[in-house]
């Protein structure tokens, strides 16, 4: 089991691109594009130069072909030099968070003093990919010789399967041990837990409504402390959170039919995350780090943990990781200011709810004598999430982490948990304190 | 290299140039200017350069490759030679000399390459097409051009002569009547040179382009044809470019170049003296003068940062106007890290966009845009070394 940190690894400063939802072709930007943007305004603020960081570590669900280690590729781009080494982490929607964990535990290590740590994706990137049968196809296509043989081969394309590839995200969607998508496990939450479709869309219609209150109250505009806006080629900048709903109502997503179990599921993609390109970052230093270049740091990590569960329960991942950092810390589930559980599913963030005041859950799976209670509405997610907001799988972590510090700042509040769901049956927790 | 190289000939030692010959047979001939960091031609360097041909002739080497000792390959002639000429018989003999020798090394009986590996200007451009293969260092630094209608005077080594047949009329045209300079690739591209590679194989190209010595590509049909029946047409569509742009009596250079390649094929010796297009006309024209003066003031003024070892890493720009945008994106491409402010995201936009545009065309290569882009940083908020919040 793990424990808490044994020396302080704070964090000096945070920021992320806006979200933007994928309007059913490539966004404007690749995950690279996103990261780099978003680190060059954060570093170029900083006390020191991007050169005298020890490494940047970034998290990506699905970097594109030509930047498989995209933590190298934005390094450079950032302008951190040559020498400055970055790398990759993936753990599906916690990579952001992992990079987070990954240089904690090499600032832990001694080895680091100063890392960038983040994650980003672009899923409206996410490449087209051709079934066996292509592959096959283009195979003997690249061995014909003869204009014979190749004019045989063509006879015999496989058109089915040449005009119907397999969209990747739709596969990266799908757990590969169950076969299940990730609505499908939400929709076992439902179930599991007797959630419906009404509180599930009015958790909905609540977390647009948190997060155009946020924007309007000006803590999520560029510039404002978190968001740094984005820019194309094309003379666009983008400030904004696009996936937001200002006319979100129950009416509205009363009219959504369910997609992951179709026509008689509960889970629809108005209760669901969205699919959104966007990327976020942290600076993480420990004290000689902060000594080094004389920077006060906004918070400090306290704790992590990650959590293995049913792959088929994936979305109460965070219940598994929160609840050791809380027995290990004597915290009840109200004794921390805020709470950040990502929105994967309005359905999955209510399974956890359920799972924490139910008693036999609690004792069965968490080892608990009784139920743990509830958390606080006030506490939760106050600023929306990603139902809202959406959720670049790979960057996410990093963001709640970031906005949760934002937040305990903004409120002078101490102490609250970031703690996200992961595909596969893992769930991922930290501890954080406000300075 | 096996041998050791040759720097004197007969009793002569040569300042300027040196070269080897090496296990293959191939005469590796280096031009290194004496004293200075640039090769650019002398009348002593055209004189060495003469014999050191005549004694490689001598050799009977299965081939030659011409190249340069400095960073760049060779910047043309030497400029302050021109302003030192005291009548126009000696410019006019100046001229005579490098075209006397730049055809004594076109007429040699073996295979020759020129191996570019940096800027490839003026003189350098026609020592280059005096060779009967071009090997070109893949590399932003190298570039070709033919400036010397933006001094007013005209590419008197045999450049008018030979560059349209090379490339073609229209292409050599448009380099001729503008100075203006190409990359490596363009020049690969449109036939100018028969290799654009990196460093690394940069030698070997040479060596074995100049072993195989394969046989030249004819140029595509309309150009062959704009060489002979339709050369005519060529020459009245330039002469309106040209016209569009400056008059004769105040840019008398372009209209030469076209007149010089269309009665004499590019050959300044066969006008008569008292010819518009004439070499001795040009130099007597006010307008030479004026633009070899505004020259050494551009090089004065290059020069008055020498003295200094300020190397900027970051400017800040205040202000995303056409001005400041375009500074920003300027410095940008320079290398520089450029933080460029202004009151709100929407106001940096345009300028990203024309920085993308500008980038797109000067740089080409979609790596280099993306880099110099990334450099360009956008920063409403201000300051961008205040201590975070």
């Amino acid at each position: 089991m793990a424990s808490a940190l044994t020396r302080p690894v704070y964090i000096v400063d945070g920021a992320r691109t806006p979200f933007l939802k994928a309007k059913n072709k490539p966004g404007p930007f690749s995950a690279g594009d996103l990261a780099t943007q978003a680190g060059r305004a954060l570093l170029v603020r900083q006390k020191f130069s991007p050169t005298e960081l020890d490494e940047v570590i970034l998290g990506c669900a699905s970097p594109s072909a030509d930047e498989v280690n995209i933590g190298r590729v934005a390094a450079l781009r950032m302008g951190c030099g040559q020498k400055v080494p970055g790398w990759t982490v993936m753990r599906n929607c916690a990579s952001g968070m992992q990079a987070l964990d990954s240089a904690v535990n090499n600032i832990l290590a001694g080895r680091s003093h100063v890392v960038l740590a983040g994650g980003t994706d672009a899923l409206s990137h996410a490449p087209l990919i051709y079934s066996q049968a292509m592959v096959l196809w283009f195979a003997q296509m690249a061995g014909a010789r003869s204009m014979g043989q190749k004019a045989a081969l063509f006879a015999r394309l496989p058109v089915g399967a040449a005009l119907a590839p397999v969209i990747a995200i739709m596969k990266g969607l799908t757990d590969p041990m169950v076969g299940l998508l990730m609505g499908q496990t939400a929709e076992n939450l439902a179930w599991r837990f007797g959630i419906t479709r009404e509180q599930m869309d009015r958790y909905s219609v609540r977390s647009h409504q948190r997060v155009v209150a946020a924007q309007d109250a000006g803590y999520l505009a560029a510039g404002g402390g978190e968001l740094e806006a984005l820019y194309d080629g094309d003379g666009e900048a983008y400030t904004l959170d696009d996936g937001v709903r200002r006319d979100s109502s129950m009416d509205n997503l009363a009219k959504l039919k369910p997609f992951f179990d179709r026509k008689y599921g509960n889970v629809t993609p108005g209760n669901s995350s969205q699919i959104t390109d966007g990327a976020a970052w942290l600076i993480l230093a420990d004290e000689e780090g902060l000594k080094r270049h004389g920077m006060e740091p906004i918070g400090r990590i306290l704790d992590t943990e990650w959590a293995g569960l049913d792959p088929a329960q994936m979305g109460l991942g965070p219940v598994h990781a929160s609840t050791p950092i809380l027995k290990r810390n004597g915290l009840g589930l109200n004794d921390l200011d805020y709470w950040e559980i990502n929105e994967a599913f309005a359905a999955q963030v209510l399974g956890c709810i359920a799972a924490w005041k139910d008693a036999a859950y609690c004792r069965e799976q968490l080892g608990l004598d009784g139920p743990l209670g509830e958390i606080e509405d006030a506490r939760l997610n106050v600023d929306g999430g990603a139902i809202a907001l959406g959720h670049p799988v790979g960057s996410s972590g990093a963001r709640i982490v970031l906005h949760l510090l934002k937040t305990l700042k903004r409120n002078n509040a101490k102490k609250g948990m970031a703690s996200i769901c992961i595909g596969g049956g893992l769930g991922g927790a930290m501890l954080v304190e406000a300075l | 290299m096996d041998r050791a190289k040759t720097d004197t000939i007969g009793m002569t030692t040569m300042r300027h140039w040196h070269f080897v010959q090496d296990a293959q047979g191939l005469v590796w001939l280096s031009f290194d200017k004496q004293g200075e960091s640039t090769n650019t031609f002398s009348t002593e360097a055209l004189n060495e350069l003469s014999a050191a041909l005549d004694a490689i002739a001598a050799l009977k080497p299965r081939g030659m490759i011409v190249r340069s000792a400095k960073e760049q390959f060779v910047a043309g002639a030497d400029v302050q030679t021109f302003t030192q000429f005291a009548s126009s018989d000696e410019a006019l003999a100046f001229v005579r000399l490098g075209w006397d020798v730049f055809q004594k090394l076109a007429d040699l009986p073996f295979p020759t390459t020129a191996m570019v590996n940096g800027f490839c200007m003026g003189g350098g451009m026609e020592l280059a097409l005096a060779c009967k293969y071009r090997v070109a260092l893949d590399d932003p630094k190298t570039r070709f051009a033919l400036p010397e209608v933006m001094l007013g005077i005209l590419p008197g080594w045999h450049g008018v002569q030979w560059l349209p047949k090379l490339v073609g009329p229209a292409a050599a045209m448009d380099m001729l009547l503008t100075g203006k300079n190409i990359d490596a690739r363009r020049a690969r591209k449109m036939g100018l040179v028969d290799q654009s590679v990196p460093l690394r194989i940069l030698e070997n190209t040479a060596r074995m382009v100049t072993l195989e010595a394969p046989a030249r590509r004819s140029l595509p049909f309309m150009q062959r044809m704009m060489l002979g029946p339709l050369k005519s047409l060529v020459v009245s569509q330039a002469r309106k470019q040209v016209a569009s742009r400056a008059r004769r009596e105040h840019y008398p250079a372009p209209y030469a170049i076209i007149e010089l390649w269309d009665k004499h094929d590019g050959d300044p010796f066969a006008a008569p003296a008292d010819a518009p297009y004439s070499i001795q006309s040009l130099f007597a024209h006010p307008t030479t003068a004026n633009l070899i003066r505004i020259f050494f003031l551009q090089e004065r003024m290059k020069g008055l940062g020498k003295g200094s070892d300020f190397q900027a890493r970051h400017v800040h720009v205040i202000g995303a106007g056409v001005m400041g945008g375009d500074i920003a994106a300027i410095c940008a491409m320079r290398g520089i890290t450029v933080t460029l402010q202004d009151t709100e995201p929407k106001r940096i936009a345009p300028a990203i966009k024309r920085a993308a545009g500008f980038y797109a065309r000067r740089l080409r290569d979609p790596r280099r845009v993306r880099d110099a882009l990334d450099r360009l940083i956008p920063d409403p908020s201000g300051p961008a070394w205040r201590a975070p919040t």
